[in-house]
């Protein structure tokens, strides 16, 4: 478990530039909203509907395809105006460094779920919501390696009492020795090259050969920096990755105090947080900007948790004919999906009138009926419950 | 506190450039006389696992350089790290130089042979094109490796770069005084010192 992010942040004030305030990350930066957008805390693993989507033929949705494929696919250079490339293109990470503890975490627009499965995910055997969670994955896990990287960069900025992550910022942004030393892209290329790694690694190593597949291509496509992903696949391309990203918000420091990060015997992915627990205790926010691709602002449902069930009178017999061990499994359950959908609770869609399936243990689903979108804050009605062949899951 | 060591972060930073020069890539692309920035951007003409002994070489180079240097974003240029940059300049030169000084056939025992082979009736076309990068042209088997593949390093400090780079500490701040740059009046002076 990683320390708090509050006591880190509280420690970086105290050392001079290594705070500051960035621009507003409730903006998207490509496709500009024209009002304030919505925006929600969300949880890592939500469940998506997509009842009534229609894919839009509006000149503002072709508009928005444009602009993001031309964002996301190879430059011949990473120095691109006009905000960022690759797949920040679609989502981004707000650093704790220059966003206040309220603002800071990883901003996902809901448009770009269907705009990512339009470009790349469309011709894969999935359903639409199957593939709209597979694109939410995939901009988590990018994002959640610049979390990851910050976290680290924040540990040696507490050791060395230095603003580490300010000074490449400023390099980057300052144009420092322009004309005498080539710049190669306005961001920093080796840790795209992590973040895209831990995508496949995290994604495309549990998905099947297709969707592998596909994502690997979509990776390899991106501008400089991006397209190298596949260098962090493995456990040693990742060390080596980790550490040169590491090595290069440490450059001057190591330079200055002849330290050693180069040495082949560290191992600096101990030093990025990058499991379940660490991923947790960074937030992610999501933007409704579906009016600003030409869809309906309920084009993209995300269900992050069902606060409130009613057991109807089918159910509660059905769960009385339960063993104790199932009937307690489910008390489990219930109380687990109001603040999240757990991870392992198989939570889809059954039939398309609104009714969701969830498994409560091994042996066990039940089936919720949503409320009528209209009627939301009504409670989900529990229909029934039951063994996995008696509920018609084969 | 940075401030507070002067006599370290006034100290001239090294910076290490270094570039993958191959008969090869130059033959592919005359206009750039065989010259890349890095090893992975060099194309080859030979097939791979001809000369794999070669390439590994070079790969053997750039990473004695990446070992003793720092990735300094975004510049292609990178941090010497050793705390005596003429020694650990000479050092380096030495061991790369080291690495190409063996001839082909030491390595590759048919060489001449194997290119003849490999480039077939082409071969005064890609002469042509690789005169600006070895005037005598399509290495041969007594040639020493570095005719035809090399690792070109240099140094540059940071005086002789620019003002901004001339000492740590500047290259830290974006000037050679802690006040202003880079950012609108230094982000109205960090926010009045928060």
């Amino acid at each position: 478990m990683i320390r708090t992010i509050s006591e880190i942040i509280d420690e970086l004030r105290h050392i001079p530039r290594a705070t500051w305030s960035g621009s507003d990350p409730t903006i998207p930066p490509v496709l500009r909203p024209p009002a304030l957008a919505d925006i929600d805390l969300a949880c890592h693993t939500p469940v998506f509907d997509d009842a009534g989507f229609d894919l839009p033929t509006s000149l503002q949705w072709y508009e928005a395809i444009t602009a993001i494929s031309q964002r996301l696919k190879q430059d011949g250079d990473g120095r691109v105006a006009g905000g960022p490339v690759g797949i920040d293109a679609l989502a981004w990470y707000a650093s704790f460094h220059d966003h206040s503890t309220a603002q800071w975490g990883i901003y996902i627009p809901l448009s770009s779920l269907p705009l990512l499965d339009n470009l790349q995910l469309s011709g894969l055997g999935l359903s639409r919501p199957e593939r709209w969670r597979l694109a939410w994955d995939v901009l988590v896990a990018h994002e959640i390696v610049h979390f990851a990287v910050d976290y680290a960069c924040a540990w040696f900025e507490l050791l060395f009492h230095a603003p580490i992550r300010r000074a490449l910022c400023d390099r980057i942004t300052a144009g420092l020795a322009e004309g005498i030393f080539t710049q190669q892209s306005n961001y920093l290329e080796i840790e795209e090259s992590l973040a895209n790694g831990h995508v496949l690694r995290k994604v495309a190593a549990s998905a099947e050969s297709t969707v592998a597949q596909t994502l690997r291509d979509f990776i390899r496509g991106q501008p400089p920096g991006y397209r190298d992903g596949e260098s962090a696949e493995s456990d040693e391309g990742l060390g080596k990755i980790a550490a040169e990203t590491l090595r290069s918000y440490l450059a001057v420091w190591s330079s200055g105090w002849n330290i050693d990060p180069g040495n082949p015997a560290l191992d600096f992915t101990h030093l990025i947080p990058l499991d379940d627990d660490s991923r947790a205790t960074c937030p992610v926010w999501v933007i409704n900007d579906l009016e600003t691709v030409g869809l309906p602002r309920d084009a993209v449902r995300l269900i992050t948790c069902v606060q409130r069930i009613e057991e109807t009178k089918t159910f509660r017999k059905s769960l009385r004919r339960l063993h104790r061990d199932q009937q307690q499994a489910w008390c489990r359950l219930k109380g687990e999906l109001v603040s999240a959908i757990p991870n392992g609770a198989d939570f889809k869609k059954w039939h398309p009138e609104g009714v969701w399936s969830v498994r409560v243990n091994n042996s066990v689903r039940a089936h919720l009926k949503q409320p009528h979108p209209d009627e939301a804050l009504q409670p989900w009605l529990a229909l029934d419950i039951g063994g996995h062949t008696k509920m018609g899951h084969d | 506190m940075i401030e507070g060591s002067s006599s370290l972060w006034d100290r001239e930073p090294v910076f290490v450039r270094w570039r993958v020069a191959t008969w090869e890539h130059a033959a592919l692309h005359p206009k750039s006389h065989g010259f890349t920035s890095r090893l992975r951007e060099s194309q080859r003409l030979l097939p791979e696992d001809m000369t794999a002994p070669i390439y590994a070489l070079l790969a053997e180079a750039e990473a004695l350089v990446a070992r003793i240097t720092e990735p300094v974003p975004p510049f292609d240029a990178r941090l010497l790290r050793d705390v005596d940059a003429d020694d650990g300049g000479r050092n380096l030169n030495e061991q790369v130089d080291r690495l190409f000084s063996q001839n082909f056939r030491d390595i590759m025992p048919n060489w001449s042979v194997e290119v003849a082979k490999a480039i077939g009736t082409n071969r005064l076309e890609i002469e042509q094109q690789v005169r600006s990068f070895a005037a005598l042209g399509i290495p041969r088997d007594d040639f020493a490796i570095h005719y035809g593949y090399r690792l070109c390093v240099s140094f540059i400090r940071g005086r002789d770069a620019d003002a901004k780079v001339a000492t740590h500490r500047s290259l830290l701040m974006g000037c050679q005084a802690n006040t202003w740059q880079p950012g609108s009046m230094r982000d109205a002076f960090d926010a009045l010192m928060r």
